[in-house]
């Protein structure tokens, strides 16, 4: 799913060139800037990369109306303005796509970035019809998405400014992350979590909405949700996840957060509750399943960070044998067959897609929440 | 070949055959990924950072997409890949960690 959509600005969104329209600047075409407005109305976020001074940026801003998450104009390479344009965002690479009428320079971005998607102006109009461009649903939280990214700069223009500790700036923005119980109302967006997170899931793979609402009233199992805010605006649902919570270990099937909640206080403060909540209960043990890959590296280094360890106390019978455990890797095991039917995928097999549970015992005292960390019960 | 940080206590431990052919891998491992996070960070201090340098909060400072995008070359460049390999990602403490973690997938080949 592509999540921005980085434009070139001379000749592709400009019907001219900025630096070459002496005293009148370029008119926007218009075929490209309906696919700009079509693409923002379904959450897409949209940008620009341009070989061009500043004055640029400003000037697509006001001629399309659009408010532009990212900017970057310079006389550099254009793999270099997108890589800082994914730092500002948060973003991979395979998650943004960029359009640009010149050839070398589509080449420079697919040989520097190989993941993004590079296209030229002619391919927008179809682009529009592909999937990686039609996310399913369209939250209240996708419509808001631009917006929120523009908060998000204000943010990291002050915390670049602020001199205390990352706890320290939190509350300085009066961060507040607040963790519930998961109802009817926030089903579509559980679900668009579970579609468009890949830095923070533990499960890699969409849950629909039928599912989602069969587990708020399973027994043994709680689907949460945290909403975050703070005074640069209300980010909304950023998060999730689902517990069974019927016995001595409680199983986390599923641990989702937008990577826009990464640095603020909220994947660690969850952990720590579902921690909290399961002593509070007697539970003995936490255990998260997780696939392991590339793109989830942040979870995993988050679980590792709140005390979770990888282990193989899950390992099935075929995982211990003797002749699948390579002698580098006998600690690894595939969790997956622990998971539930929802949670895992047909015809996964161990290998590069396997699941292992990340596990905390509970009998040594937990950190307490942070104080901006408030709970619905 | 020349970097003499790449050889630690732990190295000394070993015997001497393995010693001296663990520490040159590890000193190049080192070297390449100095060359790595200097890339990354667009940081030439990053280039001289010592050993036992976190990469992640408080020393070179890895973000979670620069983390990544480290991983990718790791497994590009070494034909190692730490992010399925190192499930609890303990190799990531410090450059150092990193290249020992490294140098020994290279050895077991």
């Amino acid at each position: 799913m592509i999540k921005c959509l980085i434009w070139d600005l001379d000749n592709t969104l400009f019907a001219g060139v900025y630096l070459e329209s002496a005293g009148q600047s370029p008119p926007v075409d218009p075929g490209p800037a309906a696919v700009l407005a079509e693409l923002a109305g379904r959450g897409i976020l949209q940008a620009i990369a341009s070989r061009n001074p500043p004055q640029a940026a400003s000037y697509a801003a006001q001629a399309t109306g659009h408010q532009f998450a990212a900017a970057q104009c310079g006389w550099g390479a254009k793999s270099d303005a997108i890589a800082a344009i994914l730092h500002d965002l948060g973003l991979t690479p395979d998650e943004v796509a960029f359009v640009d009428d010149d050839a070398l320079e589509r080449g420079e971005v697919s040989f520097a970035l190989p993941g993004v998607l590079v296209l030229a102006p002619e391919d927008l109009p179809e682009a529009l019809g592909w999937p990686q461009f039609s996310p399913p649903i369209i939250t209240a939280e996708g419509r808001r998405r631009g917006e929120l990214y523009i908060q998000r700069r204000a943010r990291q223009a002050e915390a670049a400014a602020f001199g205390g500790s990352p706890e320290a700036f939190l509350r300085y923005c009066g961060t507040q992350v607040r963790i519930g119980r998961a109802g009817p109302a926030d089903v579509p967006r559980l679900h668009e979590l579970s579609v468009r997170t890949h830095q923070f899931n533990s499960a890699g793979l969409v849950v629909s909405e039928a599912t989602l609402a069969e587990l708020l009233t399973a027994p043994g199992h709680q689907v949460v949700t945290v909403r975050l805010a703070d005074r640069f605006g209300d980010d909304g649902l950023v998060g999730g996840g689902v517990i069974r919570s019927a016995e001595s270990t409680w199983q986390v099937p599923l641990l989702m957060m937008s990577c826009r909640a990464m640095g603020r206080g909220v994947i660690g403060p969850l952990l720590t509750w579902i921690g909290l909540e399961a002593a509070r209960v007697g539970a003995t043990e936490v255990a998260v399943a997780c696939v392991v890959n590339e793109r989830n590296v942040p979870l995993r280094i988050a679980l590792a960070s709140a005390g979770f360890r990888a282990s193989d106390a899950d390992a099935s019978p075929a995982d211990t044998s003797p002749a699948n455990a390579s002698p580098a890797d006998t600690s690894l095991a595939d969790a997956s067959a622990g998971q539930p039917a929802w949670a895992r995928p047909a015809g996964r097999s161990p290998g590069p897609n396997r699941t292992v549970a990340y596990r905390i015992g509970l009998d040594r005292p937990l950190a307490g929440l942070p104080d901006w960390v408030v709970t619905d019960d | 070949m020349t970097n003499q940080d790449g050889a630690t206590q732990e190295d000394a431990a070993q015997d001497r055959a393995p010693q001296d052919s663990a520490a040159r891998d590890r000193a190049a491992v080192l070297a390449r990924l100095a060359a790595m996070l200097g890339e990354l960070t667009a940081d030439e201090a990053a280039r001289t950072a010592l050993p036992d340098t976190p990469l992640l909060r408080g020393g070179i400072g890895l973000d979670s997409l620069r983390a990544t995008l480290l991983l990718v070359r790791v497994r590009e460049q070494f034909g190692v890949d730490v992010a399925d390999e190192d499930l609890n990602l303990d190799s990531l403490a410090n450059i150092g960690t990193l290249a020992t973690f490294i140098a020994d997938r290279i050895s077991r080949r």
